[in-house]
């Protein structure tokens, strides 16, 4: 089991940089004075704080001994015919290990490919089925959930295949209709107010306070301040209230209920 | 060593605050016309087109009439469907346009949901081709994205509101009938404000080749891993086989303050004291260069 983290680095690494003489990964390298060199001047800067990112960005991926002493599980496209000598060779899969060297498995793996695997082990052919909207290429033309015929939507617009799922209906707005208020409660003064939608219709402006109360609810607002019973006088008398002490007891204070036609998005 | 350290750090690499002035919002819900498919001066509309006009979300339809004024000067009135979920006034001749100009069509001031006064309507000039639009358009769809904050007085309210401001650069577009008849679809797929799948997000006439779109999304729809999707719909309403591509962005949270980093994964502690014993050998260098100078000018 190898326990080093190669993302956070808890003590100073020696780093390598491989370079075109390599030949496998479980051919361990040979000491160069540079690498030696290189190694001891990095070892300095992590001591002195300097980061890892900082480091591979400046000098290339970083090596650990325990990548070098051991070949790496490859992680290839297409599949590998993995002989019984070289599994038993090889350790467990290791996350940290897969991220060391890449390209250089890549290039051993097309090798190991062009050797071990016979003909007979090729991908399998993309057997042609007909497009659904999944993110894949099921009628093996090349394309992606292509010419896939649009839902219409009960209330107007229709649903398109994205990314492989069909999207949601199209609203007019998300929140709010531009240009439309609900009535909403304020602690102070009149305890009465108006928030107004945005001109996007997006999101509410913050509760602006009312110079004055509706006749209807004048007493209410007086003798009850802001209480249930002035949002049910609100209710009462038609107007489409913030929804602050949940008298449709469905645990949502940020509602608006009551005669919210022109208010709500929804149709 | 660590609070010079961090001093010093922050010093010298001083936070900035991204928070845009505030600009000015648009008119408070007003039920304006936004843009014309096909638009006006357009050249190259099929005959069998439908035109369309795209106005604000406040804008209501109340059957005031859609005019097409054909090449000999003939007015016909003819019958238009609103689409209210894409605020999308649209009319299609009864018979296919005869090859030629120019045609005129006007689309009406319509009136807001809650607005007595009319918003704008508009007119577009154009003229059409001998061939029919046949085939779905060609999109590479959206090839990039780019976010800020946009703080802008919201008019309504006289209040500020925050916008995670968009910018998707857009691939290459093209149709039989035309480029100046798409119409650009857009959908964020990942994010707060997608859910678990993908939700429109706007349906303008497609920009300018070259020019990108914009979605301006609130704060609670736009923090985290934004990514977007988009096609392109022409005007026999065929789509265009490019929703499979994203573009994805990674936004954060204001407040923002970019300073005292100085590497990515860099150990906080450590590296503010490399800065930091920087910063003082800088110091020590500057009050030593100084004293020289001192010295030297006082000599005679």
């Amino acid at each position: 089991m190898h326990s080093t983290d190669t993302a956070t680095p808890k003590k100073p690494q020696q780093f390598s940089f491989v370079g075109p003489s390599r030949v496998h990964d479980s051919v361990r390298a040979p000491a160069h004075p540079l690498t030696l060199t290189c190694a001891a001047l990095c070892a300095a800067l992590i001591g002195a704080g300097c980061g890892r990112t900082s480091l591979d960005q400046a000098f290339g991926t970083p090596v650990t001994d325990a990548a070098v002493d051991r070949p790496v599980d490859r992680p290839v496209d297409g599949p590998v015919d993995h002989s019984a000598d070289r599994a038993a060779d090889r350790p467990v899969d290791h996350p940290a290990d897969r991220a060391i060297d890449r390209s250089a498995d890549r290039r051993d793996a097309t090798a190991d490919l062009a050797v071990d695997r016979p003909a007979d082990h090729a991908p399998p052919a993309c057997v042609p089925e007909p497009e659904i909207c999944n993110g894949l290429d099921d009628d093996c033309n090349g394309s992606i959930d292509e010419n896939l015929p649009a839902i219409p939507c009960p209330n107007g617009g229709s649903q398109y295949c994205v990314a492989g799922h069909y999207s949601d209906c199209p609203q007019r707005c998300e929140v709010c209709v531009p240009g439309s208020a609900r009535t909403c409660f304020t602690s102070f003064c009149t305890y009465w107010g108006t928030q107004p939608c945005a001109p996007d219709g997006r999101s509410f402006g913050p509760c602006q306070e009312a110079k004055s109360v509706p006749p209807e609810c004048q007493a209410v607002a007086q003798n009850m301040q802001r209480s249930a019973a002035l949002e049910q006088c609100c209710l009462m008398n038609g107007y489409c209230c913030v929804d602050t002490f949940d008298l449709d007891n469905d645990g949502d204070r940020n509602e608006m209920i009551g005669n919210c036609g022109a208010v709500s998005c929804a149709p | 060593m660590r609070p010079i350290a961090a001093g010093a750090a922050c010093a010298s690499l001083f936070g900035i605050l991204a928070l845009a002035a505030p600009a000015r919002g648009a008119p408070c819900g007003q039920p304006n016309l936004v843009d014309m498919v096909p638009p006006d001066k357009a050249t190259d509309v099929p005959p069998n087109a439908t035109l369309a006009a795209h106005y604000t979300a406040s804008a209501d339809y109340l059957g005031e009439p859609v005019v097409l004024v054909l090449p000999d000067g003939e007015e016909q009135t003819l019958p238009a469907t609103f689409d209210a979920t894409e605020v999308r006034l649209s009319i299609t001749p009864g018979a296919p346009l005869a090859p030629g100009g120019p045609y005129v069509v006007r689309w009406p001031a319509l009136r807001g949901l809650n607005a007595a006064a009319p918003g704008t309507g508009g007119q577009a000039t154009f003229s059409v081709v001998t061939t029919p639009d046949s085939a779905p358009p060609m999109f590479d769809g959206v090839a990039a994205a780019r976010w800020h904050l946009d703080r802008s007085t919201n008019d309504c309210t006289d209040s500020i509101e925050e916008r995670f401001v968009f910018d998707l650069d857009l691939g290459a577009a093209s149709d039989d009938g035309g480029r100046d008849g798409l119409t650009l679809l857009l959908f964020q797929t990942s994010g707060p404000g997608a859910g678990d799948g993908s939700v429109p997000v706007l349906a303008r006439a497609l920009p300018p080749e070259g020019e990108s779109a914009e979605v301006a999304l609130p704060a609670g729809d736009s923090v985290g891993r934004i990514c977007f999707a988009g096609l392109v719909r022409d005007t026999t309403g065929q789509v265009s086989s490019s929703a499979d591509r994203e573009a994805c962005v990674e936004t954060t949270a204001p407040p923002f303050f970019q300073g005292c980093e100085l590497a990515p994964n860099a150990r906080p502690a450590a590296a503010g004291s490399m800065f930091g014993l920087l910063a003082v050998v800088l110091a020590v260098v500057a009050v030593v260069l100084a004293g020289r100078r001192r010295r030297g000018r006082s000599r005679p």
